[in-house]
């Protein structure tokens, strides 16, 4: 296992060992564990509600270079779980304010962040710098793509995801076990699965999952106890509980199987469907023109695709109510005589309607752009936004 | 009768349940029961045009994916836990 290959030893400062003290006093850490994880290398990817706590502890523990990416910026809606971002971030790159509180933490450790958005033309340069890899991104393109790249390269993937009150973990690595195409080949169409931002997330519960990560990942790199190899583990906020699941390699894996057929990254928005929701000029409607419309009481139905709860924060007035997911089996609510113009909550799942309003015969049917978050920053500053 | 545990967004398609008891020799047996349970769009949710649970869904028995049990075929017994566990990618 080339990423937890024995390394030299690195000599460890008094104020170093004043600090790491209580890691040791246990036998499996000790100073030889303890100069292990300086001699070693970790990239965090996703400066999330997973990645925050993952390079936090990691930072703390004494990893030696620690690397993170995201190529966000902090929004207010973070701060209820990102607990290591404050007020004053607002606004600022989550990898340069996660730089400069990791080397706060520990000045002992190398920071090095990545403003960029991790895609095919650069994981296998920026994850082949480090030992282990540990996913706390938010969206299926870049898990296919972080598994992927992690197989190609031989390292182990530390892997957590979360949603409202249920978290996942695993360590897929293709050399002991499977990996996360092993446990889901497919990415589940686009919509199918809501994200935090559309189905909303327990703030607590990714600081409980990322800490699981960054457990992990030094139990990979001290070589100690029985890491989530062929092991996934959910974690139940609502009832307190850990499940742990036995999962298999898949022979079949056409990435880590026994004939592979994934020999290269490959176009992994293709790979879920993220680039089918393109829509034409015409099928788009700006803030500000729908604002005019409104005001020159032009007649169109105003169709708010979001769920329930969401429009109870905030909505259009007058707009009618179908999520997404209902809007297959309810389009014959709808009249395609009538002009129609779709919103949610940021413009990319009243795309999805858009497109599949169109593919049943609506002629006439625009996507509010940047949904109701640009309608609030365009037209409506007091509106609410989430 | 098996104890069926819905995980994570698959509630939505359970009127809320996040955990139910069904009839069920068999996991097929099991989904068929849920199925009338609950209607198409869980099925649909659930399975894809042959009758197999969606790639991007995995089910277990116990603690075990039901790929190391024979598929839809793996025995359920009163008492045991039928798990669906959906991939989510929430960060």
């Amino acid at each position: 296992m080339g990423t937890r290959d024995a390394r030299g030893p690195v000599a460890l400062s008094s104020r170093e060992l004043a600090r790491y003290s209580r890691h040791l006093l246990m036998p499996e850490v000790g100073l030889d564990g303890q100069q292990r994880l300086k001699g070693s290398s970790v990239l965090v990817v996703g400066a999330g509600g997973l990645g925050t706590p993952a390079a936090t502890y990691l930072a703390a523990a004494g990893v030696g270079r620690i690397g993170i990416v995201d190529f966000d910026v902090v929004e207010e809606s973070n701060l209820h779980r990102q607990v290591l971002f404050s007020e004053k971030d607002i606004g600022k790159s989550k990898a340069d304010v996660i730089g400069e509180r990791l080397r706060s933490i520990n000045p002992h450790v190398r920071v090095e962040p990545y403003n960029l958005k991790l895609d095919s033309s650069n994981a296998l340069e920026v994850l082949g710098n480090y030992d282990v890899i540990a996913d706390g991104t938010d969206n299926f393109p870049t898990r296919y793509l972080v598994n992927d790249a992690c197989v190609l390269l031989g390292k182990p993937n530390v892997y957590a995801s979360i949603y409202r009150f249920d978290g996942q973990a695993s360590v897929f690595y293709a050399n002991e076990g499977p990996c996360y195409r092993c446990l889901y080949p497919e990415p589940p169409p686009p919509g199918m699965v809501p994200s935090c931002a559309e189905g909303g997330v327990l703030g607590v519960l990714p600081g409980i999952m990322g800490c699981l990560q960054a457990a992990q990942t030094l139990s990979l790199l001290l070589k100690a106890g029985r890491p989530l190899i062929g092991r996934l583990i959910l974690f139940s906020a609502l009832d307190g509980r850990f499940t742990e699941l036995t999962i298999a390699r898949n022979p079949g894996c056409p990435i880590c199987g026994n004939n592979p057929t994934i020999r290269n990254l490959i176009d992994y928005e293709a790979l879920c469907g993220i680039d089918e929701t393109r829509l034409e000029p015409g099928q788009e409607v700006s803030p500000g023109t729908l604002k005019s419309w409104l005001d020159d009481g032009r007649s169109f139905v105003l169709l708010d695709v979001r769920e329930p709860y969401e429009a109870q924060i905030c909505s259009l007035p007058g707009s009618r109510s179908i999520p997404l997911g209902e809007l297959p089996r309810r389009v014959n609510e709808l009249d395609t005589a009538d002009d129609l113009v779709v919103y949610c909550r940021s413009g990319a799942r009243s795309a999805k309607a858009v497109q599949l309003l169109s593919s049943v015969g609506f002629k006439r049917v625009e996507n509010l752009t940047g949904g109701i978050l640009a309608w609030a920053r365009d037209v409506d500053p007091t509106l609410p936004v989430y | 009768m098996p104890r069926v545990v819905f995980y994570s967004h698959f509630a939505r398609f359970t009127r809320g349940d996040r955990e139910t008891i069904v009839e069920g020799v068999d996991v097929k047996d099991t989904i068929d029961h849920l199925v009338q349970s609950y209607g198409t769009e869980f099925a649909s949710r659930l399975l894809d045009d042959l009758g197999n649970p969606k790639e991007f869904v995995r089910i277990f028995v116990n603690d075990k994916d039901i790929r190391l049990l024979g598929n839809l075929d793996a025995k359920t017994a009163p008492g045991d836990e039928v798990l669906i566990v959906p991939a989510i990618t929430g960060g």
